[in-house]
């Protein structure tokens, strides 16, 4: 194989241009600044200036078909098109998860080695790992074999967006899991107010939507009780999707008291309020619900603070035929991975003033952070890029402001309330392996290129700052 | 018979903490020597005839094989009328409390009551109104009292009779693994080995440990494979199986790799390690069958067999001065001792 070379590109956090050059077998032999050297054989690839980052780790995705080998090449060119390489799957009705054969035989499929050559050609395919189910059949009450389901490859347990709704089967959970180091990953919602019935927050545009409501306590009542019992037998502990204020405020206060905890945000939650929901917009229908205006803010404040370790794509594809129903009948989730870049951009680091490094990190590092044991210890964001190490990064523009438009998502899904929202950033390539396994260049989007617009700082601060309009209807 | 150590003088045996370490090694002398004597022909007549014309009653409102038999065995070696009680078909199934019914059982004169009951503090409750000593064949998930003593003896008997296998224990270290939450037996055990020295560990999945254990004075292992390095025995337990589907286990086959002793995770313990089990066995749930046969480790049927010398001792302790124990018994202390 031939050696590549990126040249003009910047590292994140640095101004300078430079280059890096990948070896044959796909790993960084070195990294140099100014301009690329002469290597004849090597395949050139112009950065464009952009900036070079580890790529990301999804922590949080929803695959219910994934049946074949040639399902992974599909779904490892959704994955690349975030500039995802690695991709933790939720158990689901679907796809249960719930025993040990079950891991296995999903791990099986998503090995890279049974990776059928095709469509999807020789290029490398994502790294698909999995939770298991934390309950049999996401039932939340019959613990499920954390012990073997580990042994064969689950990196944590969790029963999607359900979580158990018995304080005492909870309780056994964490024992349970303690026994293993097990890392249990909790939704943040009560099931006894968040019940099938309620389909967005209470408020009072649920009141004059006249659709049923769960109130946002909902998830402060969850956290508390978890984290209480947290408190009382140890173990490892995750929680998301965090949308609300005393959400965050939960988990502050637990990290202050020094608990081994962790918190998780999507970006729809510190994008979008509960305003998208609009006119019965079924794109805009998630669990956890889209929350109020201050609730957002306090995920912005939540996630700039460090309170909220990592972000996740909660990328939940689904067919149209389940989304075009009336709202209280619309299955909840949303194609988010292939928005999950620019909208971090675009409010952390545009509006909110936060450091790329610092937001590219709750995607890559921290990510790895949590499951360190499966991946060989902690890793920094230098770590990932050093010498030696495989060639997967991404290279990602922060300038450019572009309207989405979900018709051309890689994902057959397009179920997404952004669409025609402009935003600014996207993922221009993404390397794995030292292969280009995605780029922009050649799909056929509008760009918006206005050189006025080139750096957007705070657009939208006027309107949220008075809250009178909604972020989604800003774009 | 062994007189070199004093006997017991507590009028009922409810609780293993109710025993000294003198105790304790009062009660296995003279079931070590009830086990000579019953592997000696000459003896056996002499010990048969010691309480004939007594009569035992077995209360058990809990299903049990092998403790009530090893109760009736034991108190017909001793020459005594054996009556077995059971519910069904009694009084308790009309409703009658078993405070109503020990008292009426106790109205009728029994030289002993052997209480088994599913509610901890069953047998202190009754050996507070009857008139006859108490044996507590199992309470609850409290104590199993006989149970723990027959570990001993058997343990004792093998390192070598009483005074060697005594002395040895204080170097021991034993493991229980496996439900110490629900187990009566795992109480009694870390109790009577503590008195005489021995170092305990307990090894189960959090699920199945009670809180604060570690402040019982023993050792706490959630992993088999470090809780069962170095030690000198291993004490299985009966895992119930309808704890295998809810929130304390996810499943036998779990179990079974974590927390079942096969040949891989014995081999972690000392060489010779001896393996214990108080039945009624799960083959290959909590024990690999192969383990539990192994002739030359396992000591599973030397307890069964030193159940019923045990219980003699304990009867016989309890009866052989009956009347001068109930002189001596302060009126406030339950167990008559002193």
């Amino acid at each position: 194989m031939k050696k590549t070379i990126i040249k003009n590109i910047r590292k994140l956090g640095g101004e300078s241009a430079g280059h890096v050059v990948i070896d044959g077998a796909g790993f960084i032999e070195q990294w140099g600044g100014g301009a690329a050297p002469n290597m004849p054989d090597a395949v050139m690839i112009d950065g464009g200036g952009h900036v070079i980052a580890p790529s990301f780790f999804d922590m949080r995705t929803t695959i219910n078909n994934l049946s074949a080998a040639d399902s992974l090449q599909r779904w490892s060119r959704v994955l690349f098109a975030a500039g995802v390489t690695h991709a933790v799957v939720v158990p689901s009705q679907k796809n249960l998860l719930d025993d040990a054969k079950s891991v296995r035989a999903f791990l099986s499929l998503t090995n890279p080695k049974n990776a059928r050559d095709g469509d999807g050609g020789d290029l490398p395919v994502a790294n698909l790992h999995c939770y298991g189910a934390m309950t049999r059949g996401l039932a939340g009450t019959q613990l499920s074999e954390y012990g073997l389901m580990g042994l064969a490859g689950a990196l944590g347990f969790c029963d999607g967006d359900h979580n158990a709704a018995s304080s005492e089967a909870f309780l056994q959970i964490l024992r349970y899991a303690k026994n293993f180091n097990a890392l249990i990953l909790a939704h943040p919602e009560d099931p006894s107010l968040s019940n099938q019935d309620a389909v967005m927050t209470s408020s009072l545009l649920a009141s004059r939507l006249g659709l049923p409501s769960a109130p946002a306590v909902s998830e402060a009542v969850q956290l508390q009780r978890d984290i209480t019992l947290v408190g009382l037998v140890g173990g490892r502990y995750h929680a998301g999707p965090i949308t609300t204020r005393a959400g965050v405020d939960i988990i502050r206060q637990a990290k202050k008291r020094g608990l081994a905890i962790t918190a998780d945000t999507a970006p729809h939650y510190f994008t979008l309020n509960e305003t998208a929901i609009g006119h019965y917009l079924t794109h805009a229908k998630l669990s956890p619900p889209l929350r109020g205006e201050d609730d957002r803010q306090a995920v912005v404040e939540g996630i700039i603070d460090g309170t909220i370790d990592i972000i996740a794509s909660d990328h939940k594809p689904l067919h149209d035929d389940k989304k075009r129903l009336p709202f209280a009948s619309a299955v909840v989730g949303m194609a988010s991975i292939e928005t999950m870049l620019p909208l971090m951009i675009t409010t952390l680091h545009h509006q909110h003033g936060m450091a790329l490094e610092k937001i590219i990190a709750m995607v890559t590092t921290k990510p790895r952070e949590l499951f360190a044991a499966a991946f060989g210890g902690k890793k920094n964001g230098e770590d990932l890029l050093a010498v030696g190490q495989p060639a997967d990064m991404v290279l990602l523009d922060e300038k450019t402001l572009w309207k989405i438009n979900s018709g051309e998502f890689v994902s057959p899904s397009k179920n997404t309330p952004f669409d025609g929202s402009r935003v600014q950033g996207r993922v221009v390539k993404t390397i794995k392996q030292g292969r280009v396994v995605f780029d922009m260049e050649l799909r056929k989007e509008e760009i918006i290129r206005d050189p006025m617009h080139e750096v957007i700082r705070d657009p939208m601060d006027e309107v949220i700052l008075d809250h009178k309009v909604s972020v989604y209807h800003l774009f | 018979m062994t007189d070199s150590y004093l006997p017991y003088q507590g009028r009922h045996l409810l609780s293993i903490d109710d025993l000294s370490a003198a105790d304790i090694h009062s009660i296995i002398a003279r079931s070590l020597d009830y086990w000579q004597a019953s592997h000696e022909s000459d003896t056996k007549n002499q010990i048969i005839d010691k309480y004939r014309g007594k009569s035992l009653i077995n209360l058990f409102t809990e299903s049990s094989t092998r403790t009530q038999k090893s109760f009736e065995i034991a108190g017909k070696r001793l020459g005594m009328d054996v009556i077995n009680f059971s519910v069904e078909g009694s009084s308790i199934k009309k409703g009658e409390t078993i405070l109503d019914t020990a008292l009426t059982l106790s109205a009728m004169r029994p030289a002993l009551l052997v209480v088994r009951n599913a509610e901890a503090g069953s047998a202190h409750l009754l050996s507070l109104k009857v008139s006859c000593p108490v044996i507590n064949a199992g309470d609850g998930a409290h104590e199993h009292p006989t149970q723990a003593l027959l570990d001993a003896a058997t343990i004792s008997l093998q390192l070598g009779g009483i005074d060697k296998g005594m002395a040895q224990l204080k170097n021991l270290t034993i493991a229980i693994c496996g439900d110490i939450l629900h187990s009566r037996v795992a109480r009694s055990n870390i109790i009577l080995w503590r008195k005489l020295g021995a170092r305990v560990r307990v090894i189960a999945p959090l699920t199945l440990l009670p809180e604060r254990v570690a402040e019982m004075g023993v050792e706490v292992f959630t992993d088999m494979n470090e809780g069962l390095s170095d030690v000198d025995i291993i004490m299985m337990l009966r895992l119930q199986k309808e704890r295998m589907n809810g929130s304390f286990l996810p499943s036998p086959a779990e179990y079974y790799y974590f927390y079942g002793l096969d040949e891989k995770k014995l081999a972690l313990a000392k060489p010779g390690a001896l393996v214990m089990h108080p039945g009624p066995m799960n083959r290959g749930v909590e024990i690999d069958s192969a383990i539990a046969d192994m002739m030359d480790r396992s000591l599973i049927m030397s307890q069964v067999e030193m159940g019923v010398m045990v219980r003699m001792a304990v009867m016989d302790i309890l009866l052989s001065d009956t009347d001068a124990r109930a002189k001596q018994a302060a009126p406030t202390n339950r167990t008559g001792k002193k």
